[in-house]
């Protein structure tokens, strides 16, 4: 057909700017629609909120979810009782007046009891607020149980308490723009995954264009080892050891540090005592220092003081002090390269090349001028997300890492280590919003703001606990175990809980088979009498476990803006990229019966009476003053509240039908917002304080009721410390890790039938990938069916490809594959499923973050005729 | 002129936004790419560099495939793209088999009725693909670097490699900016530039058929 032909068969052809739904980093994109039917997507090329115009594969091929046959696209009631995993269930249409009065009314009985029976749940794909709304919709409503799916116990609850306290921030990432030597420690940055994606991905590779050095830790070369100028191969859990090996070198042997940082933008100076406590004033209670110019102490905070002592031992009023850097200095000594080299495998000579070559290209003490300020330029940065932080060392080694910055003030500075830009001064036009950091108790950084919980000022550890989570006795926990994990009743019972739950609101998230033992997560979900799933896709949450599944919209039918304003907190541009704000908008109109869930929250609100707690929540979220409050009793609909939202920030011009044309706006970000340290007068805890009054509170109210743990952990002096699968039964020979797949967001888009079709051309990712040499070893070769045997007992298998850029001792799996729901029939049986293969107990958490050891020790045998 | 392409590895992450890209673009049926990634490794433990190279007809300046092809569908047009008249192609696949690159793939009548949703019929997306941007089957196909984007955009006065809307889908979808289009015959053009600047290279050379992608290593 000629293209006239093609003309006249078109009666409609546009582009409509929104935002991707590919994974949680809500690119900038442009729609393509041709006779009312979604063809195509772009990226934004007038905008940095993403990828200046392109798009990851994976934001590419999503536009898919919208026709695809197997989506819910009604309410469903379950019809018969049998739940548990594997099962499909029988289902019966119901509409939407009955699904949500059903739910009404089992609500407003629950909460009318007790609150905290009810269980909150989100994931953050495809819903990237999901999370933050759920939580908060449900502390409204009076329970503090939520629950974050696979994703927050192993993506983050030591990273982000980590970067909370240190930059203000969610997560922490290089500043690709002016680095020029970054060290990552398990992390994808730069690789389609994570926080930012498409951001870090354009960021990233103008940074590898002009030269800029990547040294990659990881157990297998294959996304940003597999484009590192040097890929080092290591034990899964082990990233501890090696920073503060490389501190010890750093330190000790280089002797190079960054004095002025130190002293006045960590904790450094702050004398320590025997008992490890700081030194206070005994008026004010401020941690004391030593001003070496008078040779006395005095408050942090003095204006007097001259100049901080951080090496040195002083006596004051009879006690031997030192300043906490002179202990951390003293501390990482036994850290030797070679003992590092021991516990993770890489060579000393290695660690020690690596450690010299990241101080050098510190450039202490040197100034770049970027709009007319001069800042100090330190182009180096060390970071670590989802792999290095996935153990039950995790706060330690997150702290281990990002203080490698921290010592040599590269630190939200140019070119150092950044925060999500967590310092916002508001739209020019209006001053709106404004939030970031500050110094709080102990001159320490307060998080302008945090999902979850504050890293800074701490809560007291206290019993009873209200939360199942246990998070009221841990409160250095992002996230937790429980309340899933083995063993909770008997641990419920020794903290005081006296309610279990009743009903489960869910959006997203898919608990059997993306957090840890299935088993365990299925005998969890089975004491749940009530549970609804709100979904894109049936799962094997929804059809093992849920009572009530409700279809939730699709980013492309979808109205929303919080991913995008400049108060989320993880996708916005780090670095001197301008701010945008970006609206999320239907490019069809939602198909079927399908509702996006914050509509069916307001909805659901209304029935049960909450909307004063539903209109705080909005409240919250666009932070009102007094006078453009939503008065707590109106009927505002959602698009209502983003319209006086974004009229709030922007200016009575810029409404919401504004942005449904314009699709974004834009402004100048300031030096101020993109490199805050050097403007904001507040300190880094280098040394952890904090750890010994929650350690010795914590530990007694556990061990008073018959909690032990490993409560070595909390130690202010930052250490390594091994995790279960290395002190494992030696019949367990090979580590067993998950890693994040540059095509797939956890397992939300693996019935994508183009990344299923694009996945089965990578060599790798639905296949288990071993050590050639290992292989060779138990003669095993590429296709072989093995099976893995973790050392939980739960057993998995697939087939093997052989790989030379994998660390001997490691099988990896692209995570989350392995799919059993009938619904997904593309994704069905695809890839393995790694999670499994997990404990999900206290045990194999952190003592202290909780986060959970994702990684397993495991055998494997070949599987016979297979 | 002679259009070109240069795939500068060292931006590239290997996400496959260009073969997607390519096949969402043109409605390709499930099984065919006229872009891939080709991934594999090189070195023994621990030396080990992984391999990522992305692929596309080469539009070679002396193609294997214009040389075979006995009906003369396939030819290379004056500005250097080679294209396949599918009225003409009588789907012998001569032209599959020598083309060195494996960059070719047979339409069969069989596949045109296939869908990715195996059982479940045709997507809205799929229905409007082969109603409005029909592929004939029977037939040899492959990348035709976006050529109706090419003329449409110089019909309006517009520049390969410079103005999207007359620059190839794959490099507009880049997300690490990874492709660079523009007239290799152009010693000032940008694709020219990287080539001696960056010493572009073409992939296996040794078949002398004279590649129109070049690629800069890392």
């Amino acid at each position: 057909m000629g293209e006239t032909g093609r003309r006249q068969e078109i009666w409609e052809d546009v582009w409509i700017p929104s935002t991707c739904g590919g994974c949680y980093s809500a690119c900038a994109i442009k729609v393509h629609r041709v006779n009312g039917v979604v063809v195509g997507v772009e990226g934004f090329p007038e905008s940095k909120h993403g990828p200046e115009g392109g798009l990851c594969g994976k934001g590419m091929a999503s536009i898919q979810i919208l026709y695809d046959f197997n989506r819910r696209n009604v309410p469903l009631r379950r019809t018969n009782p049998k739940k548990g995993l594997y099962e499909e269930g029988n289902w019966q249409d119901i509409s939407w007046d009955q699904a949500l009065d059903e739910i009404a009314e089992r609500l407003k009985k629950i909460l009318a009891e007790d609150p905290r029976k009810l269980l909150v749940a989100a994931s953050p794909s495809p819903n990237p607020a999901g999370t933050v709304v759920m939580q908060a919709f449900g502390a409204l409503l009076g329970t503090p149980n939520f629950f974050f799916g696979g994703a927050g116990l192993h993506c983050g609850s030591g990273a982000h308490m980590a970067a909370g306290a240190t930059h203000s921030s969610w997560s922490h990432c290089p500043d690709w723009k002016y680095g020029n030597y970054i060290v990552f420690f398990g992390a994808g940055k730069g690789f389609g995954s994570g926080h930012g994606a498409g951001i870090m991905i354009r960021q990233a590779a103008e940074a590898r264009a002009r030269g800029c050095k990547t040294v990659v830790f990881d157990p297998i070369c294959n996304f940003s080892g597999g484009k590192a100028t040097e890929w080092i191969p290591l034990i899964p859990g082990t990233d501890g050891a090696i920073a503060l090996a490389m501190t010890n070198v750093i330190l000790n042997e280089l002797n190079i540090f960054d004095a002025a940082y130190i002293k006045t933008k960590t904790n450094g100076p702050y004398l320590i005592r025997p008992d490890m406590r700081c030194l206070r004033d005994s008026e004010t209670q401020k941690p004391l220092v030593w001003d070496i110019q008078e040779g006395k102490a005095k408050p942090y905070d003095d204006q007097t003081i001259r100049d901080y002592a951080i090496l040195g031992k002083y006596a004051i009023e009879g006690i031997d002090c030192q300043p906490s850097f002179q202990l951390i200095r003293d501390h990482v000594k036994k850290y030797t390269p070679e003992m590092a080299s021991e516990i993770s495998t890489v060579p000393a000579k290695t660690i020690r090349r690596i450690a010299t070559e990241f101080a050098n290209a510190a450039q202490v003490g040197s100034t770049i001028v970027i709009d007319g300020k001069e800042l100090p330029y330190r182009p180096v940065s060390a970071v670590i997300f989802r792999g290095g932080q996935g153990h039950s060392n995790s706060l330690h080694t997150c702290v281990a890492v990002d203080r490698l910055n921290q010592l040599l003030g590269a630190a939200d500075v140019p070119g150092g280590c950044l925060g999500w830009p967590p310092n916002v001064m508001g739209y020019p036009g209006t001053g709106r919003p404004v939030i970031g950091p500050s110094a709080g108790q102990d001159g320490l950084l307060v998080a302008g703001q945090f999902a979850f919980h504050m890293p800074w000022p701490l809560e007291e550890p206290k019993l009873p606990c209200e939360m199942l989570s246990l998070q009221d006795l841990f409160r250095l926990a992002t996230f937790s175990p429980y309340p899933p994990g083995e063993g909770r009743e008997e641990l419920w019972e020794k903290v005081g809980i006296d309610y279990r739950l009743e009903m489960m609101l869910s959006v997203a998230g898919n608990l059997p088979l993306a957090v840890a033992d299935r088993d365990t997560m299925a005998d969890f979900l089975l004491q749940i009498p009530f549970i609804v799933s709100t979904d894109i896709f049936p799962t094997e949450f929804a059809e093992g476990f849920a009572d009530i599944v409700l279809p939730d919209t699709c980013y492309l039918e979808t109205f929303t803006i919080i991913e995008n304003v400049p108060t989320f907190f993880f996708s916005h541009a780090p670095g001197m990229d301008d701010w945008h704000c970006h609206i999320r908008q239907p490019v069809v109109p939602p198909q079927y019966e399908r509702r996006y869930y914050i509509d069916v929250l307001t909805d659901l609100a209304d029935r049960i009476g909450a909307r004063p707690q539903l209109n705080t929540f909005f409240n919250l979220m666009a932070r009102y003053d007094e006078e453009h409050q939503i008065k707590i009793d109106e009927k505002v609909s959602w698009n209502d509240v983003m319209d006086r939202w974004l009229k709030y920030w922007f200016g009575a011009e810029h409404d919401l039908e504004w942005f449904k044309k314009n699709g974004f706006i834009t402004w100048k970000k300031r030096v101020e917002e993109a490199y805050f340290r050097p403007f904001i007068n507040t300190r880094v805890p280098i040394y952890l304080e904090y750890m010994v009054d929650q350690g010795e509170k914590t530990k007694e109210l556990a061990e008073g009721v018959g909690i032990h743990l490993n409560w070595d952990q909390y130690t202010p002096l930052v250490d390594w410390f091994p995790c279960p699968p290395h002190e494992a039964d030696p019949k367990y020979d090979l580590y067993c890790f998950s890693y994040r797949d540059i095509l797939h967001t956890g397992s939300s888009n693996i019935g994508n039938p183009l990344i299923d079709e694009v996945s089965h051309t990578n060599p790798y990712t639905y296949n288990i990938v071993i050590n050639t040499d290992t292989a060779c070893r138990k003669g095993l070769k590429d296709g072989d069916i093995i099976e893995i045997e973790s050392y939980n007992g739960q057993k998995v298998e697939g087939p093997i490809k052989t790989m030379e850029g994998c660390h001997p001792q490691v099988i990896a799996i692209a995570g989350t594959a392995g799919k059993w729901s009938k619904g997904q029939p593309i994704a069905f049986g695809k890839g393995v499923n790694f999670d499994t293969l997990l404990f999900l107990d206290l045990e194999h958490a952190d003592p202290t973050s909780l986060n959970l050891e994702t990684s397993a020790k495991v055998r494997i045998c070949k599987k016979e005729g297979k | 002129m002679r259009l070109g392409m240069v795939i500068d590895l060292a931006r590239c992450v290997g996400c496959y936004s260009c073969t997607l890209a390519c096949k969402q673009g043109n409605f390709l049926p499930p099984s065919i790419f006229w872009n891939r990634v080709l991934i594999s490794e090189r070195g023994k433990y621990p030396a080990v560099t992984k391999l990522i190279y992305p692929v596309l007809c080469n539009h070679c300046k002396d193609a294997a495939c214009v040389r075979v092809c006995p009906t003369s569908a396939t030819t290379r047009r004056e500005d250097g793209i080679v294209l396949i008249d599918e009225n003409k192609c009588v789907g012998c696949r001569y032209c599959l088999i020598a083309c060195p690159y494996q960059q070719r793939y047979f339409y069969s009548a069989k596949a045109r009725d296939r869908g990715y949703h195996s059982g479940q019929g045709l997507t809205a997306y799929e229905k409007l693909g082969r109603q409005v941007y029909p592929l004939q089957a029977g037939v040899v196909m492959k990348c035709t670097l976006c050529a109706d984007r090419i003329d449409g955009g110089l019909e309006r006065g517009l520049k390969p490699g410079i103005d999207r809307e007359a620059t190839p889908i794959c490099v507009n979808a880049c997300p690490a900016s990874a492709r660079y289009f523009g007239d290799l015959d152009n010693p000032y053009s940008d694709v020219s530039g990287l080539i001696s600047a960056k010493k572009g290279y073409q992939l296996h050379p040794e078949f002398g058929t004279d590649p129109s992608v070049y690629y800069l290593s890392y």
